[in-house]
C-alpha cells in the first residue's frame, strides 16, 4: 500500500547531464506544386537547454531540378529561404536540395520525386465531442475538457494500383463583422477574418490509403469556445470554413511524418518505448559524421475548402464545398469593403 | 573440546528431533510401567518445569523414555532440577538464550539416527549369490516432510561409485551385492551412513534429515554435500525448501523469482519489473516451469511480487547452462519450480501470513494417510481497499489488486506409481487514474505420473496446459463513445514422456518425446459499452506445433571424469489458417513493399523449421573438493515476446515464429571451476560463458506492436553475443551464512543488413537492454539466536543502457526530439540495501500453534533507482507542445519499512 501511495509521487525530473558541444542543422523544406518553395534553416538545441529556434543566416540554398538546373533560394529574415515566386514543383519530377552553411558544411537531400496529387472521394461532417487540453496559468496545471463541435472527415480516392500516402494541414477560417460608429455618425461595417492552422487539434495529420476515412478538423460548436482554439471570441461571427491542404507524400516524406507522429504519441509513456527516431532525408556531404535533422519535402498539393455549420433543428452537421480563388491572409479587417474571399 | 562436542551433539539432537518424535509415538503405544504415586514420567516433569519457569527444554524423547522422577523436583530451583535430572540420565543441560538443552554427556554413544538405523536389505535373499552386482534404485526423501530431494548424492566409498537423484528425486545405481555401507548426502542435510545388504535388483527409499538450526554461541561445520563439485551439470542453482526459507524477502516476504535475481548471471531491467534476464538474454528466453507447465507472466502488480506462492514451493532449480536435453523451448534458462509433494502429512495443518501487499494461507491435509495428500494455497492483495480510501484523487480512481490460487494433490497409486495433480489460477488488475485498466490471468494445470517400471527403468508422463489472457480496458466517464477493450491470449498445451534408464553404473540415460501446441490470439479490440463508436478489430490468430525428441546419457567414466551427452531434435510447424504477406526482395520490409498475399487454410502448414540441439557437459575433479566443468548448449526458440519497451510490460504480446520471423538460435559455451573449502562449508565457483545468438528480434525505431497486422514490418533481424564471468562465494553454515557474487558481463546486438532502412546504429554493435557489465550482490544472514535472524542484502549493478533524447528542434510547428544511437547512454548505477530481522517460530514442537514475524526495511538509505526514464511534453498556453522534459520513475524511492506476520497451526 505504501508503494501505491508513493507511486503518484515517484516521478521527478531527470537530468541526463548531456555534454554535447556540436551544432546540427535542421532543415524544414517544402517544394509544393502550387506555390513557391520554402526552406527554413535553424540549429537544433541540446535537449533541455533551449526552447527557441536558432535561425541560420547567410546560408547558400539551391534546389536542383531533374534537368540539372540549380535554382537559388533567397534568404529572408529569421532563417527563411524562398525560391523565386514563379517557381513550382512538377508532378513526377525529382528535386535535390543543396545547403551550404557559413560554418563550411555542405548538405544535400536525397532525390525527392513529387507524387501525383490526392483525389478526394468524399467529405463529410458529423456533430460530436472531443477532448482538448488547456493550461491554467493560475494553478499551472493542465486540464482536460470536453468540447462539442463538428468533426470533418475526408476520404481520398483509393486507386488499387497506387499506394496513397498523404498528410494534411487544416485551417479554420472565421469571418465576422464589427459595426462601428453610432449616434449621429453613419454606421460603419468592418469585415474581419481569422485564418489559423488547427491541424494539431486532430492529433494525427498523416495517413495511408488503407485508413480510408480520416478526421481532418474539429470545429467547436459555440463561439465562446473559440478562444480555446486561439481565436478571439466574436459576437458577430458569421461563417466558418475549413481549408484543407492535402500533401501527396513520397516514401521519404511519409516515413518522416509517420515517425514524427509516433514520437509525439510516445511522450509520457512510462515503459521506455523504443525511441521513435525521425528519419530525415538530408545528409552532410563533406563530413558523414555531421548530423542534419529535418526534411526536404517535395509534394503535390490538393487544396479544398468547406463551409461548415450545424442545423440546430436537427443537430446535424452540414458541410458545403467552397471555391477559394484568392489566398487568405492570416487575419485582417477591411472597413466598408468585402474581401474577395468573403463568404 | 568437550564444549565443542557437546554442541555438536546438540546439532544432532535437533536434526533428529522429528524422527524421535515419530519414534516416540510408536513407542508410546507400548504401555510404560506404572509409576508410584510420587513419581511422574520424565517427559511430564520436564513439561511441568517448562511451564513453571517459562523456559523451553530440548531433548530427544527416547533419552527419557520410561524414566520417572519424583515430583519434588518441581520444588527445586530450575538449575538444581535440570542438573539433577541430567546427572541421572547421563545428560548435560546447557543454557542457551534462556532455554535449556540437554546434550549427551561425554562418553555416551549418541551418534544420531544413522547409528540407530537398522540394517536395510534390498532384493530377494533367495537370489543372494546369483549376481555379483545388482541395481539399487529408489528415491531419497526428506525424513521430516517426505519431500523428494533433487540432487541428493548416494555414494559407495568402497567402490567409489555414486549417483545423484534426478529432478523427480529418483536414483539408480549398479553396486556389488552383499553388505554395503552407503553414504548419502544432500545440501543442508545430515550425511547418512546407511548399512545395507543388497541381494538383487530392488528399490528402496532413504530418508535424510536436515542439519540442525544454527545455534547461538557455536559455529558448527556442516558436513555439506559436495554436490556442486561432483555433478556434471554446471551453471545450476538448486534451492530446496530450507534454502528458500532463508532467501532474502521482498516487502518482507519470500519471493522465489525476486530472489533468483540476486544470483550470479541473473538480473532485471528495472528495479522490479516483470521477468528476469539470464546471461544477457531477454525475459522471454526463460522457461519458468511451475509443476512442468510454463508461466507466461511470472509477476503480480507490475513485478512487485512474483506469482509463485512460496509457501508451496519445495524446490527451485535454475539452469543457466548445461541444460539437460529433456528441456527445450527457450534459449536462455530453465527455472523448474516444484511444489510440495510429500505424502507424509499426518494431520491437517494451516499456515499463513499477513503482509504489506497481501495475505496468504496454506492448507495441508492428508486425504488418505500416506496415500494422498492435498495442498491448497491462496493469496490475495487488499490494496484496492486502501486505494479507495485514499485522499488523492488519482489514487482513489486507481486500482491494484491480485489473487492466486494453487493446489496440488499427490497420490501414491501404488508403490511404483505416483500421480501429481496440479492446478493454478491467478488474476491481476491494475490501473492508474480512472481511464486505462489492465487485467491478466494465468491458468495452469498439469498431471504428472511417475512410474518405476523396473529397478533400472522409470518414466515420467506429463500433460499440462497454460493459459495466459490479457485485457486492456479503456473507459472514460466523459468520453464513453471511445471506450474499448482489447483482449489477447496465449494457450499452451504440452504432452511429455521421459524414460530414465540406468543400465549400469556408468550410464544414466534419459530419452523421451514432447509435443507442444500454441494458440495465440494476438489481439481483438471491441467497443465497450453501448455508447462506444469504436469498431471491432480482430487480428488473425496464430497456431504452432513444436515436436521434440531427446536423448541424453550421463556417463560416469571414473570418479574424476564424467560426461553428459545429449541431443534434442525439434520440429516446428506454423499452422493455418492465416495469411502471409510477401515483400519485395532487396527492399526494406515495409507495408508499401508488399507484393503478394498468400492465404492458408486451417491446419495447413505455413512455415516449418527444425534443428538439432546438442547438449554436452563434462566434469573433471582433481580432488573431492574441486572440479572443472565444461558445457555446450544449443537451443532453438519458436516463441517470442514482442515488446517495444525496454521493460517487460504486461501488454506485450507473444508471437510465434513464422515466415518472416525466424526462430531464435542460441549457442552457449561455458567453463567453470568449482572449489569447496572447510569441508564443503564454503562453496566457491568461477564460471565464464560465451553465448552466440542468431535471429534475435530487434525493433524498428518507433515500433508499434499492439494490434499491428504488419508486425513483421516493425521487427528487425539481429544477431548478438553475450559473454561474462561469474564469481560466486557461498557460506553455508555457522552463525553467519549467505553468499557474495560478482558478475562481469556483456550483451551486444547488431543488425546485419545492407538495407539502410533496416539498420540500427548503422549495423554497429550496441549494448542490449540487458547489458549491465558489473553486478555485485552481498547477501548475509546472522543468527543472533535460535529464533532471531538478522539479514541484509546489498546489490549493485551498472545502470542499464538507454536511448536518450539528445537534441530538440522545431519542425512544422512542433518541437521534435532527436534521439541518440540505440542504447548509447546508461541509467545511473543501481544499488540498494535491504535489511530485515526475523523472529522465528517457537521451537517447542508441542506448541500446536506457531507464529513468526519479519520486520524489514527496504532501501535503507533511500536510493532513487530509476525504473524507467521517459520524456513528457509540457503544455503551454498558445501551443499544445512547448517543451519536453525528461522524467525518471522509481518504485521505492525512500526507506520502506514492512512487517509480516506468519502463523501456522
Amino acid at each position: 500500500m505504501v508503494i501505491m501511495l508513493q507511486f503518484s509521487a515517484c516521478q521527478e525530473l531527470y537530468d541526463p547531464k548531456l555534454e554535447i558541444d556540436k551544432k546540427y542543422l535542421v532543415v524544414q523544406g517544402l517544394l509544393p506544386d502550387d506555390g513557391p518553395g520554402q526552406v527554413i534553416l535553424s540549429y537544433a538545441s541540446v535537449f533541455g537547454q533551449a526552447r527557441h529556434r536558432t535561425p541560420v543566416f547567410d546560408a547558400i540554398v539551391h534546389i536542383e531540378t531533374g534537368q540539372g538546373e540549380m535554382v537559388l533560394l533567397d534568404g529572408w529574415a529569421n532563417g527563411y529561404y524562398y525560391t523565386p515566386y514563379s517557381f513550382r514543383g512538377k508532378v513526377g519530377e525529382t528535386y535535390i536540395l543543396h545547403v551550404e552553411t557559413p560554418d563550411g558544411f555542405s548538405y544535400r537531400s536525397k532525390p525527392q520525386t513529387i507524387e501525383p496529387p490526392i483525389e478526394i472521394a468524399s467529405v463529410d461532417a458529423s456533430t460530436g465531442t472531443d477532448f482538448q487540453y488547456f493550461h491554467s496559468h493560475v494553478s499551472d496545471r493542465v486540464f482536460q475538457r470536453e468540447i462539442e463541435g463538428t468533426h470533418v472527415y475526408i476520404e481520398p480516392a483509393n486507386s488499387p494500383l497506387q499506394s496513397i500516402q498523404y498528410r494534411f494541414i487544416s485551417n479554420l477560417y472565421l469571418q465576422y463583422t464589427i459595426s462601428t460608429g453610432g449616434g449621429m455618425a453613419p454606421p460603419l461595417i468592418d469585415y474581419c477574418w481569422q485564418n489559423r492552422e488547427i491541424t494539431n487539434l486532430v492529433r494525427r495529420d498523416v495517413s495511408h490509403d488503407e485508413t480510408n476515412r480520416l478526421r481532418t478538423a474539429f470545429i467547436p460548436r459555440y463561439g465562446h469556445q473559440m478562444h480555446h482554439f486561439n481565436f478571439p471570441q466574436r459576437d458577430y461571427e458569421s461563417h466558418r470554413m475549413v481549408i484543407l491542404r492535402l500533401f501527396s507524400l513520397n516514401k521519404d516524406s511519409y516515413a518522416y511524418y509517420m515517425a514524427r507522429h509516433t514520437q509525439l504519441s510516445d511522450a509520457g509513456k512510462i515503459f521506455d518505448p523504443i525511441a521513435a527516431q525521425i528519419p530525415g532525408n538530408m545528409y552532410c556531404v563533406n563530413d558523414e559524421d555531421q548530423l542534419v535533422f529535418g526534411l526536404f519535402e517535395a509534394s503535390s498539393v490538393t487544396e479544398k475548402a468547406f463551409r461548415t455549420y450545424i442545423n440546430f433543428a436537427t443537430n446535424e452537421a452540414m458541410i458545403l464545398p467552397v471555391d477559394i480563388s484568392e489566398p487568405i491572409p492570416v487575419q485582417g479587417c477591411l472597413r466598408e469593403e468585402m474581401p474577395p474571399f468573403w463568404l | 573440546m568437550k564444549f565443542y562436542l557437546s554442541y555438536l551433539f546438540m546439532i544432532i539432537i535437533l536434526a533428529t528431533y522429528p524422527v524421535a518424535s515419530h519414534a516416540m509415538t510408536s513407542e508410546s503405544e507400548r504401555a510404560p510401567q506404572p509409576p508410584s504415586e510420587n513419581l511422574m514420567p520424565a517427559e511430564q516433569l520436564l513439561q511441568r518445569l517448562q511451564e513453571k519457569h517459562n523456559v523451553q527444554i530440548f531433548y530427544l524423547p527416547f533419552w527419557i523414555k520410561d524414566q520417572f522422577f519424583s515430583a519434588e523436583f518441581l520444588d527445586m530451583s530450575l538449575e538444581q532440577a535440570v542438573f539433577t535430572i541430567g546427572r541421572e540420565l547421563d545428560l548435560t543441560p546447557l543454557f542457551v538464550d534462556g532455554n535449556i538443552m540437554f546434550v549427551p554427556s561425554e562418553g555416551r554413544d549418541h551418534r544420531g539416527v544413522a547409528m540407530d538405523l537398522d540394517q536395510m536389505t534390498v532384493g530377494s535373499p533367495d537370489e543372494f549369490g546369483r549376481h555379483s552386482r545388482a541395481t539399487l534404485s529408489g528415491t531419497i526423501v526428506c525424513g521430516t516432510t517426505g519431500e523428494l530431494l533433487i540432487g541428493a548424492v548416494l555414494y559407495d566409498p568402497v567402490t567409489g561409485e555414486g549417483v545423484s537423484t534426478d529432478i523427480d528425486g529418483r536414483f539408480s545405481i549398479v553396486l556389488p551385492t552383499g553388505d554395503l555401507r552407503l553414504r548419502l548426502s544432500y545440501v543442508g542435510y545430515e550425511v547418512l551412513h546407511q548399512p545395507l545388504t543388497l541381494y538383487s535388483d530392488g528399490e528402496t527409499t532413504f530418508s535424510l534429515f536436515e542439519s540442525s538450526v544454527q545455534l547461538g554461541e557455536v559455529t558448527v561445520t556442516a558436513r555439506r554435500a559436495e554436490e556442486n563439485i561432483s555433478r556434471t551439470q554446471m551453471s545450476m542453482i538448486n534451492l530446496d525448501s530450507k534454502a528458500i526459507e532463508e532467501l532474502p524477502g521482498t516487502f518482507g516476504e519470500r519471493d522465489i523469482v525476486r530472489s533468483i535475481t540476486l544470483l550470479p548471471g541473473v538480473q532485471t531491467v528495472g528495479e522490479f519489473g516483470t521477468g528476469f534476464n539470464v546471461r544477457g538474454g531477454s525475459a522471454d528466453q526463460n522457461l519458468i516451469l511451475l509443476e512442468n507447465v510454463p508461466l507466461f507472466n511470472s509477476s503480480h502488480l507490475l513485478g512487485l511480487i512474483s506469482v509463485v506462492n512460496p509457501d508451496l514451493v519445495s524446490n527451485v532449480t535454475l539452469m543457466k547452462a548445461g541444460v539437460p536435453a529433456k528441456f527445450g523451448e527457450r534459449a536462455s534458462s530453465v527455472m523448474d519450480v516444484r511444489l510440495n509433494n510429500s505424502l507424509e502429512q499426518e494431520r491437517t495443518s494451516v499456515m499463513g501470513g499477513i503482509g504489506l501487499l497481501n495475505s496468504r494461507i496454506l492448507l495441508e491435509t492428508p486425504v488418505v494417510k500416506e496415500k494422498a495428500t492435498l495442498y491448497l494455497g491462496a493469496r490475495s492483495s487488499y490494496s484496492d481497499f486502501f486505494l479507495r480510501n485514499a485522499r488523492h484523487e488519482d489514487l482513489m480512481n486507481s486500482t491494484a489488486s491480485f489473487y492466486d490460487l494453487t493446489g496440488t494433490l499427490n497420490i501414491a497409486i501404488n508403490p511404483r506409481n505416483r500421480l501429481t495433480v496440479f492446478g493454478y489460477h491467478s488474476f491481476d488488475r491494475f490501473g492508474f487514474g480512472n481511464e486505462t485498466t489492465h487485467e491478466y490471468t494465468n491458468t495452469l494445470a498439469s498431471l504428472r505420473l511417475n512410474s518405476a517400471i523396473s529397478g533400472r527403468l522409470s518414466s515420467t508422463l506429463v500433460m499440462g496446459i497454460s493459459d495466459y489472457r490479457y485485457r486492456i480496458l479503456e473507459e472514460s466517464e466523459i468520453m464513453p463513445q471511445l471506450d474499448y477493450y482489447m483482449d489477447s491470449a496465449i494457450d499452451y498445451k504440452t504432452l511429455k514422456y521421459v524414460l530414465s534408464f540406468h543400465p549400469n553404473t556408468l550410464h544414466t540415460i534419459e530419452m523421451g518425446v514432447q509435443a507442444v501446441g500454441y494458440d495465440i490470439d494476438p489481439g481483438a479490440m471491441y467497443p465497450s459499452g453501448s455508447e462506444s463508436v469504436i469498431s471491432s478489430l480482430l487480428m488473425d490468430t496464430e497456431r504452432g506445433l513444436e515436436l521434440s525428441a531427446f536423448i541424453s546419457d550421463d556417463i560416469s567414466i571414473s570418479n574424476q571424469f564424467s560426461l553428459e551427452l545429449g541431443l534434442r531434435f525439434t520440429q516446428y510447424l506454423q499452422l493455418g489458417a492465416g495469411k502471409v504477406y510477401e515483400y519485395a526482395e532487396g527492399l526494406p520490409r515495409q507495408r508499401e513493399h508488399i507484393i503478394d498475399t498468400l492465404f492458408y487454410d486451417k491446419n495447413e502448414v505455413i512455415s516449418r523449421y527444425h534443428g538439432f540441439e546438442p547438449r554436452i557437459g563434462m566434469r573433471y575433479s582433481f580432488t573431492d573438493y574441486s572440479s572443472w566443468k565444461l558445457s555446450f548448449n544449443r537451443h532453438y526458440q519458436y516463441i517470442n515476446l514482442i515488446s517495444n519497451t525496454a521493460i517487460m510490460a504486461p501488454a506485450d504480446i507473444w508471437k510465434l515464429s513464422d515466415t518472416h520471423i525466424k526462430p531464435l538460435k542460441s549457442d552457449q559455451l561455458a567453463l567453470g571451476y568449482f572449489r569447496n573449502f572447510f569441508d564443503n562449508s564454503l562453496e566457491t565457483s568461477l564460471e565464464v560463458y560465451y553465448k552466440q545468438l542468431s535471429n534475435v528480434i530487434e525493433y524498428r525505431s518507433g515500433a508499434e506492436v499492439v494490434m499491428n497486422e504488419f508486425l513483421e514490418t516493425d521487427i528487425l533481424d539481429a544477431e548478438g553475443y553475450n559473454y561474462g564471468a561469474e564469481l560466486y562465494i557461498r557460506k553455508n553454515s555457522g552463525k553467519l551464512t549467505g553468499w557474495t557474487s560478482y558478475t562481469y558481463s556483456s550483451s551486444q546486438r547488431r543488425t546485419n543488413t545492407a538495407t539502410p532502412g533496416d539498420q540500427i546504429n548503422k549495423n554497429a554493435w550496441f549494448p542490449s537492454n540487458y547489458d549491465r557489465p558489473h553486478n555485485l550482490v552481498v547477501n548475509a544472514g546472522y543468527n543472533i539466536s535460535r529464533r532471531v535472524r538478522l539479514a541484509g542484502t546489498f546489490s549493485y549493478s551498472t545502470g542499464r543502457p538507454i536511448t536518450l533524447p539528445e537534441f530538440t528542434y522545431w519542425h512544422s510547428g512542433d518541437l521534435m526530439v532527436y534521439f541518440s544511437d540505440r542504447n548509447k547512454y546508461r541509467l545511473p548505477d543501481y544499488h540498494r540495501l535491504d535489511i530485515s530481522i526475523s523472529i522465528g517460530e517457537n521451537l517447542n514442537i508441542r506448541e500446536r500453534g506457531n507464529s513468526s514475524w519479519t520486520i524489514a526495511l527496504m532501501n535503507v538509505y533511500g536510493r532513487k533507482n530509476p525504473y524507467s526514464v521517459f520524456y513528457r511534453r509540457e503544455h503551454g498556453t498558445l501551443h499544445p507542445i512547448d517543451s519536453f522534459n525528461l522524467y525518471q520513475l522509481y518504485i521505492v524511492g525512500r526507506p520502506l519499512p514492512t512487517i509480516t506476520y506468519n502463523f501456522s497451526f
